[in-house]
């Protein structure tokens, strides 16, 4: 049971996005995807999650090509975070969370996702009304009521967030990754796209480092996420990256 | 180690929301009302009404042969093309993912008007049912390309609501300007049909137009409110939406085809009636929430509803003349359009 990606290329409008990309996730772990911006890093995840199709190389979900899957089988066990934003009308955050299941859902399973993430006090306000931060966070609740069904059996499901500490403030950048956390201890299998290396240091198993579509390090967190990696990838100067790197060891320790 | 973010309780006054109790309640006084309103519209107008000439057997006196030839069907034709105008509203400001959107800024209903009119010239008059389909069969086709084009610019541009409302001035003034070239290539009695298509008018309702209309918009309608839960999760983005199983394209198809199915339905029957469409989901959204499960069959009531009053008022305010229920639904839309220009003026 596993998400493999073969050799994916993917380009857009002439340009090469993605170069020979090859990677494994499996069921109970918690994969950062970090790099610089414009490396390919959100494109992957939507490659990995369906929904594009590689223009070279494969995805395979268990063994089968993820584009076998039928949209609906595909949303059962797989859920997206991205960045859209394009709710325009007044929806009640009851409402924005039920959008996570195209069955009826039951306000009981909306609390209980909210819940996870403290965002029950939200239930009954308008969405439109909310910051930046507590959209997000209703966000997040809607992807976990798409997995819902998978989490109350006991059964291993993938998500994929797209930048989800984006507009969260700091308690709620840890509560997610707690979350997280103890998403990847029930068995699910988390890929997350993070600019925060410190976070991704202290809470990822695996980590995939992008840079200019091409994943030039993976591997465990302690080994892939070091000064090293600060200076050739992130190309920061010395005295950003000297304070970055006791950071990333007060993260690791 | 474990993390708890705070979960401090938020003041939440106006900004609350409605339980779908409410909606359905909301809903029951809109049908209520319609009812009441046909009711009522039946006894006010040009000619006087008693409640005698509701009996069947008073079909030859002459009042009654207006309740019943003239007035009713009348009655009826506005609440359909009333309720039409107000689903297909509700359903394009969905796929559009904006409140801005409306059958006839959007230059939909213009582009099936057009087709009406090439339809008129081209086709000398063969009235009965077969004249009446090929006149809806017309404005369908010509609502339907302009709603793809529509559409298909939207999708180039982003979807911005600037540049969807350029792109309806502009299909507008194109067919605007293609209807006058066919105002001068005509003769009277087609110069007679096609200001009535373009004015928009309720007059002259039969009810085998009627029965042509219902034919293809009730079950439009059905169809259209179907998709309802789909419309509500394509809100999230068409990436969002397919992450949760729904496959957008097909939906924003079946969505434009039925869309303009209805438009043309109700552009075959009465014309260009602006602003139904653009005002009715945005009074309803602020009373049931933008759910289409209710937004939907709410628009068609409200549509109905508000349609009726703006004829009853055409048809009485300079009585035994009348004035084109268009200049009514424009009189009321245009002012509320701008206020929405003005308040959404931010994000265009």
């Amino acid at each position: 049971m596993s998400l493999l990606a073969e050799r994916l290329g993917w380009a857009q409008k002439g340009k090469q996005i993605l170069t020979d990309v090859s990677g494994e996730i499996t069921p109970g772990t918690l994969l950062a995807i970090i790099g610089p911006n414009g490396a390919g890093k959100s494109s992957l995840l939507h490659l990995l999650a369906g929904g594009e199709r590689p223009d070279s190389g494969t995805v395979s979900l268990d063994g089968q090509l993820l584009s076998s899957y039928s949209a609906a089988s595909l949303a059962r066990r797989r859920a997206v975070l991205t960045q859209e934003q394009s709710l325009l009308f007044p929806f009640a955050v009851r409402d924005v969370v039920a959008m996570g299941s195209l069955l009826a859902v039951n306000d009981e399973d909306i609390e209980h996702c909210l819940r996870y993430f403290s965002a029950a006090e939200l239930i009954d306000r308008q969405y439109l009304s909310l910051s930046g931060g507590e959209r997000q966070r209703v966000q997040i609740a809607r992807v976990l009521l798409q997995l819902l069904p998978s989490l109350k059996a006991g059964d291993p499901a993938y998500l994929f967030l797209d930048e989800p500490l984006n507009a969260l403030d700091l308690n709620h950048q840890f509560a997610l990754m707690a979350l997280l956390e103890s998403l990847r201890d029930r068995g699910f299998a988390i890929a997350c796209v993070i600019h925060d290396l410190v976070l991704a240091r202290r809470f990822a198993d695996q980590v995939w480092v992008l840079s200019n579509g091409r994943l030039v390090a993976k591997g465990g967190a302690a080994e892939v996420i070091n000064e090293c990696l600060l200076d050739e990838v992130f190309m920061l100067p010395e005295q950003p990256r000297r304070v970055m790197a006791s950071l990333l060891d007060c993260a690791g320790a | 180690m474990r993390y708890t973010a705070n979960s401090k309780m938020m003041p939440s006054a106006i900004t609350e929301t409605r339980h779908p109790n409410a909606a359905y309640r909301v809903l029951w006084l809109l049908m209520a009302c319609l009812l009441a309103a046909l009711m009522m519209a039946a006894f006010v107008g040009a000619a006087r009404v008693e409640w005698q000439h509701w009996q069947w057997r008073a079909w030859q006196n002459p009042e009654a042969a207006i309740l019943w030839h003239i007035r009713l069907p009348r009655l009826c034709l506005a609440a359909i093309v009333g309720a039409g105008l107000g689903a297909s509203g509700a359903a394009m400001q969905g796929l559009f993912r904006n409140p801005l959107a409306d059958p006839g800024l959007l230059g939909i209903a213009n582009g099936a008007a057009l087709a009406v009119a090439i339809s008129l010239i081209a086709i000398p008059s063969s009235w009965g049912l077969l004249g009446l389909y090929s006149i809806s069969i017309a404005a369908f086709c010509g609502g339907l390309i302009c709603c793809i084009v529509i559409f298909l610019f939207a999708r180039r541009s982003g979807g911005g609501v600037a540049a969807l409302l350029l792109a309806g001035l502009a299909i507008n003034a194109l067919c605007g300007a293609a209807i006058g070239f066919l105002t001068y290539l005509s003769d009277d009695q087609q110069l007679r049909s096609l200001s009535f298509w373009t004015m928009g008018s309720l007059g002259g309702a039969l009810w085998t137009q009627i029965a042509v209309c219902c034919s293809v918009l009730i079950p439009a309608l059905l169809l259209l409110t179907r998709s309802a839960r789909q419309l509500d999760v394509l809100q999230l983005g068409d990436r969002s939406a397919e992450y949760l199983g729904i496959d957008p394209r097909q939906l924003q198809r079946r969505t434009v085809i039925l869309a303009a199915l209805i438009v043309g339905s109700c552009v075959a029957v009465s014309g260009v009636i602006g602003f139904v469409g653009l005002l009715v989901p945005h009074l309803l959204r602020m009373l049931i929430g933008p759910q289409h499960r209710w937004l939907l069959p709410g628009s068609a009531l409200l549509g109905a509803l508000l349609l009726l009053a703006a004829d009853t008022l055409a048809r009485t305010v300079v009585a035994p003349a009348e004035l084109p229920v268009g200049v009514i639904t424009s009189l009321l839309g245009a002012p509320y359009f701008l206020y929405l220009l003005l308040s959404q003026g931010r994000r265009l």
